[in-house]
């Protein structure tokens, strides 16, 4: 059968539910998105009443290398897109060859939309029968996963011992890093941040310095997290930047709309004994935000976006005063504690944080198991 | 959502009245007007920036139109580029787009942008347009800085609050870097949808606002220039970005686990009835069963081939899973 007999390659999605479609056909119509060859296009409407014609994108071998609709180009049976699907399938199957590889040359993609093979994913989800396998063996990774994670999380003394290693290596490079922005001033930024208030509750307290913010941690998750905390979804003040966060500063700011949100706010995070207490007697709101925390100080004064350093240099050394000033904070913190060995309300929300950092462990360690 | 609420209560504004809309065609840069291309030709040509004296209002212009009614998937562009004419007569969305939208999007398509345009297999050479179905590309490069300001001086700090400021507007922004040095900046955004939308709905606006005294001169500015960003080269960024990817990917293979698990239940149910179908099927010894008449049936009313392809795919896939009967005429389809 030749190309313009064949019928296309088109999901049941992009079909539509009515028994009766008219399709109309144009042979050689259009140029393939993948391959530039003409191909035969069909259109059609999904439903009698829909407006928008759906039409067919890519060639039907294009189609069938890849096992994707001709319109839609999602994967046939999953229908998900092809590069998550690629991705998916190489972490599953530990094969790089699971990746569709596109061309840029214009002739070779020519001479190989004209092969009758099948790229990448494709081998695997165009067989029903390879498809069980994959799932078979997805479900068994995953479920061994979950068992080791939760059974090797005490013996990770090997593990420790790598990461004090990549620690000493980091800290090498810290020193370079140290010794780069060393004569960068941020006296004038520093002034400004509220690091000596504490985290209560005060008759002014609209805006919120936000510090230990990881640079993996997008804005809208602190944003998600601030709403949950508040039961509230436009806690933000409409007439100026309510969010700041400099990732490379690795802190930020948070504008309430009014003063009582700003007061709920710490009311909820001191209820819920998301807080705890440094050696200067000065409290700390702890934002969790997914497996992160995020330390809260009130910031009577207001910022701006020029709080956290207007230039790379000065973000970079800000980030990392703000890491000497939580070591600071934490190593007394723990040596008080030690000292002391009282079971306040201090150490309960530190055993919580260490709990959390464990689990953070845990969890990354998990991500790279999966890594394979 | 309480903004939500706000724009589903009310059906949408007309941004533009018709009569104020400029002109289609673009001021004579040529001798020939090319009516196909919209362009003039033999002459200079010369791609002139402007300003669009228009800009979506977050607050005041999204509601509901016809197209959510209708329950179209994609946005309205005159929408985001703040000058639909039609208003709540659109056929097309106008608000800004939110994760159901975002969900059923991604669900409907891979190759058309969130206003229903083609993407193409590359990038163009200047990163402008419509951008590439390859990549799930959620960062914009903003330039044109400058330009937007009429040339007027503002600290890096305070140009950095007014992008913040508008591009915090028009979707969940994952995180926003404003390079002082070069002068440009770096939005990225948590879904594609939200960087196509902004894209369009940012690009050739100005950067001043009413209480600078540059305002009335705004139009003789640049606008800004809103391009699909390159991949950081920043070895940390591409780390997070591996790791974004892998979150991503095992968050499908947990769904699709999920899908699979329900399906084998399902089918080992069919499977049963279907076994005391058969039952009684071979008590009353007919070859075929009612369910499998009904469909082969439907089959001869519908010849046309795409139409019945579905069928026959659903025949196909009973057809394995309980090898129930075999029919004569599948060796057709194949």
């Amino acid at each position: 059968m030749s190309e313009q007999d064949e019928p296309p390659m088109i999901c049941d999605l992009c079909l539509g539910d009515s028994n009766r479609i008219r399709i109309t056909k144009n042979t050689h119509g259009a140029s393939c998105k993948i391959c530039t060859l003409p191909f035969t296009v069909y259109q059609f409407k999904s439903g009698k009443r829909n407006v928008n014609l759906v039409k067919t994108l890519i060639c039907r071998k294009c189609a069938k290398q890849r096992n994707i609709c001709q319109c839609c180009m999602l994967d046939m049976t999953w229908h998900i897109s092809l590069q998550l699907r690629d991705r998916m399938l190489s972490m599953i199957s530990r094969d790089k060859s699971m990746i569709t590889e596109e061309v840029k040359n214009d002739m070779m993609r020519r001479f190989l939309a004209l092969k009758d093979t099948e790229l990448g994913g494709a081998k695997i989800t165009s067989d029903p029968k390879k498809i069980d396998v994959v799932m078979n063996e997805l479900q068994h990774i995953l479920t061994s996963q979950s068992s080791t994670s939760a059974s090797k999380s005490a013996p990770a003394s090997d593990q420790s011992l790598e990461e004090s290693d990549s620690l000493k290596e980091s800290d090498s490079l810290k020193d370079k890093v140290i010794n780069k922005y060393k004569s960068v001033d941020i006296s004038h930024v520093l002034r400004k941040l509220p690091l000596k208030e504490s985290f209560e509750l005060t008759d002014q307290s609209k805006s919120f310095f936000l510090y230990n913010i990881s640079s993996s941690l997008p804005e809208w998750r602190i944003n998600r997290a601030i709403s949950e905390i508040l039961n509230v979804t436009d806690w933000q003040s409409e007439t100026s930047n309510s969010l700041i966060v400099h990732h490379k500063a690795k802190c930020g700011g948070i504008r309430f709309k009014n003063d009582e949100l700003g007061a709920k706010f710490i009311e909820n995070l001191l209820s819920s004994r998301s807080y705890l207490k440094t050696p200067n007697d000065l409290k700390r709101g702890i934002l969790k935000v997914s497996h992160y925390q995020v330390f809260v100080i009130p910031w009577k004064t207001g910022f701006s976006t020029s709080s956290f350093g207007s230039t790379t240099g000065e973000e970079i050394k800000l980030s990392l005063s703000l890491d000497q000033f939580l070591k600071n904070e934490f190593s007394k913190g723990s040596a008080v504690e030690s000292a002391t060995n009282k079971v306040t309300a201090t150490s309960t929300s530190k055993s919580k944080t260490k709990g959390k950092v464990t689990k953070k462990k845990n969890k990354l360690k998990r991500v790279s198991k999966i890594d394979l | 959502m309480s903004k939500s609420k706000s724009w589903r209560d009310r059906s949408a504004r007309v941004q533009v009245d018709e009569r104020e809309l400029p002109s289609s065609m673009p001021a004579q840069t040529g001798l020939v007007f090319n009516v196909w291309y919209n362009k003039w030709s033999q002459g200079q040509g010369g791609q002139r920036r402007f300003v669009n004296p228009f800009r979506l209002d977050t607050k005041v212009h999204p509601g509901v139109t016809r197209g959510d009614k209708e329950n179209t998937n994609f946005f309205c562009l005159y929408f985001a580029k703040g000058m639909c004419c039609l208003g709540k007569k659109c056929q097309y969305k106008h608000h800004i787009p939110e994760e159901q939208d975002i969900m059923q999007l991604s669900m409907k398509t891979d190759v058309l942008d969130c206003f229903g345009r083609e993407k193409f297999a590359d990038y163009r050479d200047d990163m402008g347009g419509v951008g590439s179905f390859r990549k799930n590309n959620r960062t914009l490069y903003i330039g044109g800085l400058s330009g937007a300001l009429n040339n007027k001086q503002l600290k890096p700090s305070q140009i950095e609050g007014r992008l913040r400021y508008i591009f915090s507007k028009l979707g969940e922004i994952d995180r926003v870097r404003y390079i002082e040095s070069k002068n440009c900046a770096f939005v990225k955004y948590r879904h594609q949808c939200n960087t196509e939308f902004a894209k369009e709905a940012m690009s050739n606006q100005t950067l001043l606002i009413p209480s600078d005294k540059e305002w009335a001169d705004r139009k003789e500015g640049a606008g800004l220039l809103v391009k699909w960003g390159n991949d950081d080269p920043d070895p940390e960024a591409r780390k997070r970005e591996e790791e974004e990817q892998k979150e991503e990917s095992l968050n499908m293979m947990v769904k699709l686990l999920n899908n699979f698990g329900k399906r084998q239940s399902e089918q080992l149910t069919v499977e049963e009835k279907h076994e005391s179908i058969k039952k009684l099927s071979q008590d009353k010894a007919t070859l075929f069963d009612e369910k499998t008449l009904q469909k082969l049936k439907k089959r001869k009313a519908n010849p046309e081939t795409v139409a019945s392809l579905k069928i026959s795919k659903l025949l196909e896939l009973n057809g394995t899973s309980n090898g129930l009967v075999d029919y004569p005429s599948s060796s057709e389809e194949e």
